[in-house]
């Protein structure tokens, strides 16, 4: 049950996992919100506000070149904590992604880390531990038409 | 209405009625089962159409000859039968009459329906870059959960709860319960053009857990077993 940290993780730490609605029921997110890409992108909360971290979607581009619309998506939290206590979990990681100069459509993230496991099915075990996190919308739309 | 009265209801409304010959099950017809001094009737499996057998004037002797069988649950097709009236007939299921019992599939399917919306999905449908759900997969996932709830519910005589439906980014497919009592995932994913299901369970607390992959093509014991915890 060690999970190695690639960064100061605090138990009490929380990675805000994104979520497109097609994800969600009930107001819940489902197992598939969960699915691995290389590894679960979140946004740790040390680096980052939630407004912020749904602002990046909404400058993040499709792939017809489109802005996503952040209407389509909800934000969850997983404390550090308990990601630990999930048997299977290899790492966490702390790799916050910067382009110099920047690139239209793929935001710097200064908070992105990336949880590592290998047996996809333990998204089941991730979709109970999260919790909703509230964001002010309004903020959010600030966030992006100034940048 | 109690069980008698209901079953008197029941054969008051039938004027004639032969068994079913063609209900598909796996029961085997060479043991008692087509026994005339238990089951009544001998049934012809051969037959391609409904054939009207001898007449059933009591079908209260059916029930009390099935009801201390120790399988009840297999002999429910004998109790198809057709109900003849003036100019029609039509085909009658008796044991739904006496039990209101319905088809185990009738709850997934009417999930499948509601999730017939992923066959819609087109590239992209997550605002990244999802691939479409092949139809393929979907039908072969449903087909898979289907079998595995009409096993349970031979062997079991009770129907699992249905999953959430839901694709994945990566193109694959998720069936998930999460319930009081337990909980399982199973992800349906193509390899070399054959599917496979990769699944994870456990109960309360973490017990009995359950993981692994097997084919889904076929119906396996081990599966079908754990899965019955999804009551």
């Amino acid at each position: 049950m060690d999970v190695k940290l690639n960064g100061e993780f605090s138990d009490n730490c929380v990675l805000i996992r994104n979520s497109h609605k097609q994800y969600i029921k009930n107001a819940k997110p489902l197992p598939a919100a969960f699915s691995p890409d290389g590894g679960m992108s979140t946004d740790w909360d040390k680096y980052t506000t939630p407004e912020e971290s749904l602002a990046r979607i909404g400058l993040t581009t499709k792939i017809n070149g489109e802005l996503k619309n952040t209407d389509f998506f909800n934000l969850f939290g997983l404390k550090v904590g308990d990601i630990k206590m999930i048997e299977g979990v290899n790492s966490i990681d702390f790799t916050p992604i910067f382009h110099n100069p920047k690139i239209y459509g793929k935001p710097n993230n200064p908070s992105h880390s990336d949880v590592h496991y290998v047996d996809v099915e333990l998204r089941l075990k991730f979709s109970e531990i999260a919790f909703p996190i509230n964001v002010d919308r309004s903020a959010v739309s600030l966030i992006i038409s100034q940048s | 209405m109690s069980m008698t009265q209901k079953l008197n209801s029941t054969i008051r409304s039938v004027e004639d009625c032969g068994l079913h010959p063609n209900y598909k099950n796996d029961f085997d017809l060479n043991n008692n089962f087509s026994d005339q001094t238990i089951y009544g009737t001998p049934i012809d499996i051969e037959g391609n159409e409904y054939q009207k057998k001898e007449s059933v004037d009591k079908f209260a002797d059916i029930y009390t000859k099935f009801d201390n069988h120790i399988h009840v649950g297999s002999i429910r097709g004998h109790l198809k039968g057709i109900v003849y009236r003036p100019h029609s007939y039509k085909i009658h299921d008796f044991w739904e009459d006496i039990f209101d019992r319905q088809n185990p599939l009738d709850l997934f399917n009417q999930t499948i329906s509601k999730s017939k919306y992923i066959l819609e999905l087109e590239k992209g449908w997550d605002d990244a870059e999802a691939p479409r759900i092949e139809p393929s997969l979907f039908n072969t996932a449903c087909k898979c959960i289907s079998n595995y709830i009409e096993y349970i519910y031979k062997e079991k005589f009770f129907v699992i709860q249905s999953p959430e439906i839901a694709p994945v980014a990566d193109g694959s497919l998720d069936f998930s319960w999460q319930l009081d009592n337990a909980r399982m995932l199973i992800n349906f994913r193509s390899f070399n053009e054959e599917v496979f299901a990769y699944f994870y369970g456990d109960l309360k607390d973490n017990k009995i857990p359950i993981k692994g992959n097997v084919p889904a093509k076929e119906v396996f014991e081990h599966l079908m077993k754990w899965m019955q915890y999804l009551k």
